[in-house]
Formats: structure tokens, sequence, C-alpha cells
């Protein structure tokens, strides 16, 4: 029986060593709702580009602003390297998604609709890649206890 | 000592079926979700090129598009890497629930 004990303890206490921390963050209920929300406030604006820019410089400033407080919240959570590095792309002007359009509405003033129709394309699958991400990222209450903490 | 050989055999039976049911799976997905991704691209291309013959498009719109693209791709590729790691933690955590679960019933109540 005392062997068993020993054995058993031996057992539990390799399998938690051995599975060890978990590699990706949990799921987050903030971010899931706050992408959706910016999602829907960045395509809106993106289709006001066949308008003058100065007309929406404001918008296009708070819009940013917003995806900004979704990456400093990412930047926060332990073990979420891949969604932390997507909105750094998304707020990236060099990179042609969300800021990088923004970026060419100013240099350009105003676009062409077909160009705006497809970019809102473009810039509506990378916020579904980021969100998608997310809504895959397992949920803390489903987790051992073990591994969660 | 026979319960302890028919819990582990038992467990081990468990493990084994999830990882066959859940991990190479991972594997198909990336594979299919990439194969996708290509055809999407090449249907993209066409249709962008289409629109810039009619003048619907600049050269320069379509340079953009391109390049956003590729930017989709990287993002794809980061998401590629994140579920990897979620599926790694989906079985550490149905490996140890197996465990402990195998390891209560041992436990006289």
């Amino acid at each position: 029986m005392k062997l068993s004990k020993i054995f058993i303890s031996l057992l539990f206490t390799a399998t938690v060593v051995m599975t060890g921390c978990l590699s990706q963050s949990f799921f987050d209920d903030y971010v899931y709702k706050e992408s959706i929300s910016v999602k829907v406030d960045a395509i809106n604006l993106m289709g006001k580009a066949a308008e003058d820019y100065a007309t929406h410089q404001k918008d296009v400033e708070q819009l940013i602003a917003s995806v900004q407080k979704i990456y400093e919240y990412e930047k926060g959570r332990p073990k979420n390297v891949e969604s932390i590095k997507m909105w750094e792309a998304m707020l990236n002007p060099d990179k042609n998604l969300l800021a990088g359009f923004m970026k060419r509405w100013e240099d350009k003033g105003k676009m062409g609709k077909v160009f705006v129709t497809e970019a809102q394309k473009q810039i509506t699958q990378a916020f579904d890649i980021i969100i998608g991400l997310e809504t895959n990222k397992l949920k803390k209450e489903n987790v051992n206890s073990f591994l969660a903490n | 000592m026979a319960d302890l050989n028919k819990l582990m055999d038992d467990m081990q039976a468990k493990i084994q079926n999830y990882a066959l049911t859940n991990l190479p799976a991972n594997v198909k997905e990336a594979t299919t979700d990439g194969a996708v991704f290509l055809k999407e691209t090449k249907d993209k291309l066409a249709d962008w090129a289409a629109s810039a013959e009619k003048g619907e498009m600049t050269a320069d719109d379509v340079k953009w598009l391109i390049q956003s693209q590729n930017a989709l791709k990287d993002l794809n590729a980061l998401k590629q890497t994140g579920l990897a790691k979620i599926k790694v933690d989906a079985f550490q955590n149905q490996l140890l629930t197996i465990v402990v679960n195998g390891i209560s019933s041992l436990i006289p109540k």
C-alpha cells in the first residue's frame, strides 16, 4: 500500500511537471468584443475613403487610438505573442493593413471606389484572422486548475 | 498492483485515443488552410488585374493590394502558430485530466 502511494505521488508529480505551463493565453472576452467593435468601425470608416481625408481625419485618429488600446491590453497578457504581432501589423503604417490604408488615404487625399471596396475586403479578412485566433483560445474555466495557474 | 497496471493500461489507451483524434488533425487543418489561402490569392490577383485593365483601379492600387495580401499571409501564419500551441495546450489539459481522474479512482472514499 505504501509503495502504491509513493508510486501514485510520483506519477502525479511527473505528469504535472511534464505537462508544465500552457503555451498560449486564455480566451479573453474583452479582446473578443473590442476586436469586433473596432472591426465594424474600421470597415465603415474605410468606406468613406472616396471622400477627402481632411473631413475624416479626427475619425481616423480615434479609430487608431481604439486599436492602440486593444494592442496595449494584449501586450499585458502572458503567452500572447501571436496576437500581439498581429495587432502590431495592423498598427504599422508601412504594412498594407489598417494603419497602412489610413496612411495611404492621408497621402492621396481620397481613393478610388473599387480600390476602397477591395481594401475593405482585405482588412475584414485581417480582423477575421485576429478574431479567429482569439475565439479558438482555451477558456480558463475549461482548463485543469494545475495548468491554469 | 494489478489495479495499478489496469489503471496505467486504461490511461494509456485514453491518451493514445485523444492524441490520434486531435493532434494529427492540426497538421491537416494547417495544410488545408494554406491551400485555401493560395487559391484565394490566385482568385484575387485575377480580379484585381481585370479591374486594372478596365481602368477601375490603377497599377499602384493593385500593387498595394498585392502587398496587403502578403501581409495577410503573415497574419495567417501567426494564426496557425497560435492554433498549434492551443492544440498542444488542449492535449496537455486532457492528459492531466486523465491522470488526475485515474489517480482519484484509486483513492478509497
